[in-house]
């Protein structure tokens, strides 16, 4: 017991012992690799969260931006489903009469953007003629004429699809 | 705790290590709500998209009447359609009654959609996501030409 007493690691060293000191660059290292680790993984999980959150708005803005397009053109004969002639993936196509002169809109995926293109009715659409509507990496369409319903799924890597169903009521 | 020395003491480093401590717990705690109102954020928006496509059909059905009144239509955790099962995660009750005789040919249509396992850290076993009245037309009473 003496011994240990007179250990130098326990005895008073202008007036603090070794082992305090020792002890004190203990926590500190412990206070020092807290902070930084606590820092890195809330980083980490904001920026998770926030690409998350801007994936799924993504995915809201594709989706009622079709749905909106297909209510507000419920004319008879003014919408159709048909494959867009680049990827020759199905598109969202609308006919409209402007002034005397046929227009087509078309809604169609293009190097990971659902794309609106506003283009005369025989004439083809083409991204330079394009706006960006949203970020997505997949856009199905598919038309049942049977039922007259649209079904859009639209999907972005890691998040689920968002399948959505608009019936055409006009004939 | 000033003693005419430089450096920490002993006493202040466990206080700044304990302050971490429950700033680590409070800051965890926050990501984790954050992430689950993120996960009900997305379950509304899909919860809304598959309601209402329970209602386009209902809307195209000739005689929806037929139905029976009281129904459910079962989701696994990807939204798709499936039978009840162990995957089975979101669930469409579906409550539909015929209006009074001087509103013929109209039913009214309850959906309730919920979610049949607790989010993280949650205990209610069924959350309610979303939840909508709607009337549809009967079309057996109205036929193609009313």
């Amino acid at each position: 017991m003496k011994e240990v007493l007179n250990n130098s690691i326990l005895k008073p060293k202008n007036g603090r012992a070794m082992i305090e000191t020792l002890s004190v660059m203990l926590l500190l290292i412990l206070l020092g690799t807290g902070c930084f680790s606590l820092s890195l993984s809330s980083f980490g999980a904001y920026k998770r969260l926030n690409d998350a959150r801007e994936k799924s708005t993504e995915l809201r803005i594709a989706s009622s931006f079709i749905v909106t397009k297909i209510r507000q053109n419920d004319v008879a004969g003014s919408i159709d489903v048909k494959p867009e002639p680049i990827t020759g993936k199905n598109a969202l196509v609308i006919y409209e009469h402007i002034d005397g002169e046929s227009y087509a809109t078309w809604i169609y995926y293009s190097a990971g953007y659902l794309m609106e293109a506003l283009v005369l009715e025989h004439e083809e659409p083409s991204p330079d003629v394009s706006q960006q509507i949203a970020k997505v990496d997949d856009f199905n369409i598919e038309y049942d004429r049977d039922v007259q319903r649209i079904s859009t799924s639209i999907s972005i890597d890691g998040l689920r699809p968002y399948n959505s169903t608009a019936t055409v009521r006009s004939k | 705790m000033k003693s005419g020395k430089k450096g920490f003491t002993l006493i202040e480093m466990i206080i700044a290590v304990g302050i971490l401590a429950v700033l680590a717990v409070g800051i965890i705690r926050l990501f984790i709500a954050s992430e689950v109102r993120h996960e009900k954020a997305v379950d509304l928006d899909l919860a809304v998209l598959n309601t209402n496509a329970v209602i386009e059909e209902f809307q195209n059905l000739n005689n929806p009447s037929e139905f029976a009144s009281r129904f459910t239509i079962y989701f696994n955790d990807d939204w798709e359609r499936s039978n009840k099962d162990a995957n089975t995660l979101y669930a469409i009750y579906g409550d539909m009654v015929k209006l009074s005789d001087d509103q013929e040919g109209l039913l009214h249509l309850d959906l309730r959609t919920v979610r049949l396992k607790p989010y993280p850290f949650e205990k209610n076993e069924e959350y309610e996501i979303y939840k909508i009245s709607v009337i549809v037309e009967d079309m057996s009473y109205w036929g193609e030409d009313k």
